[in-house]
């Protein structure tokens, strides 16, 4: 276990996991906040389509879902006003399209690409290039919230007196769903594609078993991701398992802990 | 000497689909009056205050908040907005405390960075203003129907608005609750001279306390005195022959 630091890819796979350890529970917060975990899922299975459209294109897997994941964040917003069709429902169309359309793409390839690694993580695929765009997103994504922290809250809080109040509840939704789309895209080889939401969504069930504001259902679901994570990657490295698997894992652990303990602590 | 209007309405028509919601609307509001909207189910009450608010677009007319048109940002910042469906449990259950909430009423005015010393205390006396001082810590989910209305108002009035609107805000609200917030719009209306302007199916409310009401049904049938309404059998026109109004406890006219 101590030999953890000596291989340079589990410092990477660590320093890219606290990364999205900060910003995946960050928006996570409002998603949930929202009832919109779903599009967390939504989206991670439009990313995967995108990997199959980078390989298919002869282009980064990467690009190919971070491309796709925008398009399909910015696009189920007006298919739902277009279609006057539910969200709920919009959402599992791409869910589920965006499964199939992967798994077409990569079985058609014929590429020696693991997809196995972008359904579920792997700790040894992560570069310096991706810690690169990971420490910008976070630092992005800080940024954004902490600038225009009341207007989201605001609408996280109710739409119609968001819109009352000024503001552009459009720009927001699709700003709030094209971070989300970079961090699911960004997170895919460490987490992968099938359980990011969770780490977007547990942590936050967690804290808001403990929260008493939505400042500190914030915080707590940002330490309780953290510890997710670092757990995760290190119980990944021993028992020699997929990263995104042991990271949920332990969040799951930590949602029923924190269940078990709401009387105590709050 | 003259007053300017602080809401005009003109002409205003609004369409859902096919469906013609509002036809040919007229009206004028006046700084400091307490206006009641009452009419049928579907005659287009909460249309027409979404329509003050700024939130559809009119297939014809327009609307001016203290001359502005409602969809400005300039419009809506002299507004405040009590919407339906606050006073159920399942409204919003995500963790959010009292001052938070409140909090999200400065928005229109304050949407970049943290909450300035002046701003905390405007949450402050928001808050005392509508006797819920005490519940500045709470969660906003574990608070009883009426309580929430009472953080809500408070949440409309922190920006000190010139307009408060509300939209039947006293569904799933018990009597003396009930009570409770109709005195605290009077207060609020008597002694801030704020305008309100209340989509409501209380009847008896808006004969007790508003000092005009405008009767809906698609169209304006009346705009007048609520004690004028039975005199032009104006409940007949809007409602139907078949329309008696209920007294309860609520009020004491």
């Amino acid at each position: 276990m101590f030999d953890f630091f000596d291989y340079s890819f589990m410092t990477r796979a660590l320093m890219a996991g606290v990364l999205i350890g900060a910003s995946a529970p960050l928006l996570g917060t409002f998603l949930v906040a929202r009832r919109s975990s779903m599009l967390t899922d939504t989206l991670s299975h439009t990313a995967l389509a995108g990997v199959g459209v980078g390989v298919i294109a002869g282009i980064s897997p990467l690009l190919g879902a971070l491309f796709v994941s925008i398009l399909a964040a910015t696009g189920i917003e007006k298919i739902v006003t277009r279609g006057r069709l539910s969200i709920e429902a919009v959402q599992a169309l791409f869910l589920s399209g965006g499964l199939a359309v992967a798994v077409t793409l990569i079985s058609l390839s014929h590429t020696s690409l693991s997809f196995e690694t972008y359904l579920f993580g792997s700790i040894t695929t992560v570069n310096h290039q991706d810690l690169f765009f990971l420490a910008l997103l976070t630092v992005t994504t800080f940024v954004g919230v902490i600038l225009f922290w009341w207007p989201l809250v605001t609408l996280a809080f109710n739409e119609e007196l968001a819109e009352a109040s000024g503001l552009r509840t459009n720009l927001i939704k699709t700003s709030l769903g094209i971070l989300a789309a970079l961090t699911v895209s960004l997170s895919l080889k460490i987490v992968g594609g099938l359980l990011i939401g969770a780490l977007m969504v547990i942590p936050v069930l967690a804290a808001l078993q403990m929260a008493n504001s939505f400042r500190s259902t914030v915080v707590l679901a940002i330490l309780f991701a953290e510890i997710s994570v670092v757990t995760g990657l290190f119980l990944s490295y021993i028992l020699d398992t997929p990263s995104g698997s042991a990271i949920v894992l332990v969040s799951i652990i930590c949602f029923f802990l924190a269940l078990i303990l709401k009387p105590v602590i709050k | 000497m003259k007053v300017n209007p602080i809401l005009e309405a003109d002409n205003v028509s609004v369409m859902l689909g096919k469906h013609r919601i509002l036809e040919d609307i007229s009206f004028t509001i006046q700084p400091g009056e307490y206006v009641g909207i009452v009419g049928p189910n579907g005659g287009g009450k909460t249309t027409l205050l979404r329509a003050m608010l700024g939130l559809l677009v009119l297939s014809k007319g327009e609307i001016h908040v203290k001359g502005r048109r409602a969809h400005s940002l300039a419009a809506k910042k002299c507004i405040g907005y009590v919407p339906q469906h606050f006073t159920t449990t399942n409204s919003f259950n995500f963790a959010m405390n009292v001052e938070e909430v409140v909090a999200t009423g400065l928005v229109s005015r304050h949407s970049f960075g943290p909450l300035r010393k002046e701003e905390k205390l405007a949450i402050d006396e928001a808050l005392e203003m509508v006797s819920a001082g005490s519940l500045k810590k709470n969660m906003f989910s574990d608070l009883s129907g009426g309580q929430r209305q009472r953080v809500v108002i408070a949440r409309a009035m922190v920006s000190n608005p010139s307009i408060l609107f509300l939209d039947e805000p006293l569904s799933a609200v018990d009597l003396p609750s009930q009570k409770n917030f109709y005195e605290t719009l009077s207060k609020l209306n008597k002694k801030k001279k704020l305008t309100i302007i209340m989509v409501t199916h209380d009847l008896e409310m808006v004969t007790a306390q508003a000092s005009r009401v405008l009767c809906l049904n698609h169209q304006l049938h009346a705009s007048c005195k609520p004690a004028e309404l039975s005199t032009h059998n104006m409940w007949d026109k809007t409602f139907g022959e078949e329309f008696k109004p209920i007294k309860h406890r609520a009020h004491h006219v």
